[in-house]
């Protein structure tokens, strides 16, 4: 039996190949719209933590172009009664890594504790201690090939400190909005422009750590920052304050209002571009799989029949059919699996977004089991409304 | 030996659409015997051959194969009866057509267990019995009608089966090649192998050593 159902399977190859790899196009779009989603508005996940105790706090990116960096808008509301707190994330370029210039963006305990960038490899920051010979820094944009417990060489303004790397990021595009590249095209909130800062290493500290190593507040430039309202704090209030901290950014635009409007809205506006695409190679995937499912029933049947005729009972005419059915999905799997590999490898040299987080996978996995199933009910109901005797009687001509 | 008693067969029992297509059919075939049983359309023929096979089921009576009565059997054990006492020729063929002659044959064997090597000498075989050597490893769907029926009866005796049940199986050819087939089964039935032919055409009634009508589902 098993010999046949090999022959059977082998038979129609073309067939079931056809639907293993609409089977695994349909997969892989389903977990990708899913990853990036999730990706997209998993930065935004910290902040709805933030906007739950604090009111109406909300994130700027600051002027990272500002004829005077030291102005930056933190600066404006450090005494502002109506403002509990300042989290604050900085940006200095004067550490000197081995001798080159280096980015580095300086993390706040509340930050680097509530946000953690995907890491290709390595870890995210432990807790900082000042007895700690060296200084932990995780990686960005890794130009000079780091890994992982590598110790590196800074200096600042000639003095010296040992750094231990503890980890790489997956994605050096973008680290909590504020991208380790610049901005190009016209200073359009709408449309800022990311590319990825491929000439120099830069590297994230803890603001403790940078402290230590000599990186002080006012030698940086404020990159951004996390305003915590106070809970009394009324509406005027709050909208005057927001509109000042607007004028004195730029590139604000999509963060403000995901953060005071829904910031699901802002990811899914962010998917628009991808939704249209996916969704007709979605329902095109849905409709040729059942379609192939469905004009193979009869002749399936005719052949199961044929089985049934020659000595086959119903149970081994039902388990060949099934072999057709796990042998698709065997080798629709393994299409996902080499496209979703292939996938994350092409996005990933071209800095675009896409991982495919644990979720997806199982996400993937739930829905092989989905379409395993329904590819075996219908052959079940297929063959339980083609009888054998049925079909044997269809096999005469008059 | 296969005895039918009182064997009666009902369509859509207790519906308004309720037939009975066999009524207290009595019928002992011996062993080596060519029988041809013809009828009107709807007479109940098919029907008889698929009680006797096993394939489908009858309400009352009992019919035995070799001395085991086929309703007391699971599907499973039926379908061993079918596979190794039972060959089936169809009208129209009833041969899958992704497969070459020598698969097509060799499908009741797969359905045992023995070596590869086995199955294949004993398709081989039964091919030679029917002349179609040269056409064993073509794909059914490029064979004549008549060269399919062949294909059909080797696929009947490969497993060297006490009965060879066949349903028109001249229905769907010339009358050149509707002799060809009938002088085939007749070296077949000279070998000792028991012949059961539905047929509403005389000409291959007439070549059979016993003829059975049925009319109305019943016996005549």
């Amino acid at each position: 039996m098993l010999q046949l159902g090999l022959y059977d399977f082998l038979r129609h190859i073309k067939r079931n190949v056809f639907v293993a790899v609409f089977l695994a196009v349909m997969c892989l779009l389903i977990t990708s719209l899913y990853s990036v989603f999730y990706y997209e508005y998993g930065k935004f996940k910290p902040f709805k933590k933030l906007e739950k105790t604090a009111g109406n706090g909300f994130f700027l990116a600051d002027t990272v172009l500002s004829d005077d960096p030291l102005n930056g808008f933190t600066n404006n509301f450090v005494n502002n009664e109506n403002i509990n707190k300042i989290y604050q994330v900085h940006k200095g370029n004067n550490l000197k890594i081995e001798g080159r210039t280096c980015s580095v963006y300086v993390y706040g305990e509340w930050t680097w504790k509530n946000w953690q960038a995907r890491l290709k490899n390595g870890e995210w920051f432990d807790d900082y201690d000042k007895e700690d010979e060296l200084i932990q820094v995780v990686i960005g944009v890794n130009t000079q090939g780091y890994e992982p417990g590598d110790i590196i060489e800074c200096t600042v303004d000639g003095k010296n400190c040992k750094c231990i790397v503890k980890g790489i990021l997956q994605d050096n595009t973008e680290i909590m909005f504020s991208p380790s590249g610049y901005y190009i095209g016209d200073m359009n909130y709408e449309s800022c422009y990311v590319l990825p800062q491929n000439s120099r290493t830069f590297v994230l500290m803890q603001e403790e750590a940078a402290d230590a190593c000599g990186i002080a507040s006012d030698e940086v430039v404020s990159n951004w920052a996390i305003l915590e309202y106070r809970d009394d704090v009324s509406d005027e209030v709050v909208h005057e304050i927001n509109s000042l901290a607007e004028t004195l950014s730029i590139g604000a635009g999509v963060v403000y209002r995901a953060f005071l409007e829904d910031s699901t809205i802002i990811v899914y506006e962010k998917m628009l571009a991808y939704v249209p695409m996916m969704v007709s190679a979605f329902v095109l995937s849905i409709i040729a799989v059942i379609t192939v499912a469905f004009i193979n029933v009869e002749k399936g049947a005719k052949y199961y029949s044929i089985y049934y005729l020659t000595g086959g009972s119903k149970r081994e005419c039902f388990l060949i059919a099934s072999g057709n059915v796990a042998g698709t999905i065997l080798i629709s799997v393994i299409l996902y699996i080499t496209g979703n590999e292939f996938l994350e490898w092409f996005t990933r040299q071209r800095n675009i977004v896409y991982s495919t987080i644990g979720a997806a996978r199982v996400m993937a996995a739930g829905l092989y089991a989905v379409f395993t199933v329904f590819l075996v009910v219908c052959m079940f109901f297929a063959m339980k409304q083609n009888s054998p005797l049925d079909m044997l009687r269809k096999h005469r001509q008059h | 030996m296969i005895k039918l008693e009182n064997i009666t067969k009902i369509y859509n029992k207790g519906k308004k659409n309720e037939f009975t297509a066999l009524k207290n059919v009595n019928l002992t075939i011996e062993d080596g015997e060519f029988i041809a049983v013809t009828g009107t359309s709807g007479a109940g023929k098919s029907t008889l051959l698929y009680v006797i096979s096993g394939i489908d089921t009858y309400e009352d009576g009992s019919c035995t194969l070799d001395g085991t009565e086929l309703n007391r059997l699971s599907d499973v054990k039926l379908s061993k009866v079918r596979n190794k006492t039972i060959g089936f020729v169809m009208q129209d063929f009833a041969l899958v057509e992704d497969f070459s002659v020598l698969e097509n044959v060799m499908l009741p064997l797969q359905f045992d267990k023995m070596s590869g090597k086995k199955k294949k000498e004993l398709a081989m075989e039964a091919i030679k019995r029917v002349d179609i050597e040269e056409l064993a490893k073509k794909q059914v769907n490029q064979l004549s009608g008549g060269q399919k029926q062949r294909t059909a009866i080797a696929r009947a005796i490969v497993n060297h089966p006490n009965y060879i049940l066949a349903d028109e199986p001249t229905g769907a050819l010339d009358s050149k090649t509707s002799k060809e087939i009938m002088n085939l089964f007749e070296k077949l039935n000279a070998d000792g192998q028991t012949i059961i032919i539905v047929t509403h055409d005389p000409d291959v009634a007439v070549r059979c050593k016993r003829n059975i009508r049925i009319e109305d589902g019943q016996v005549v």
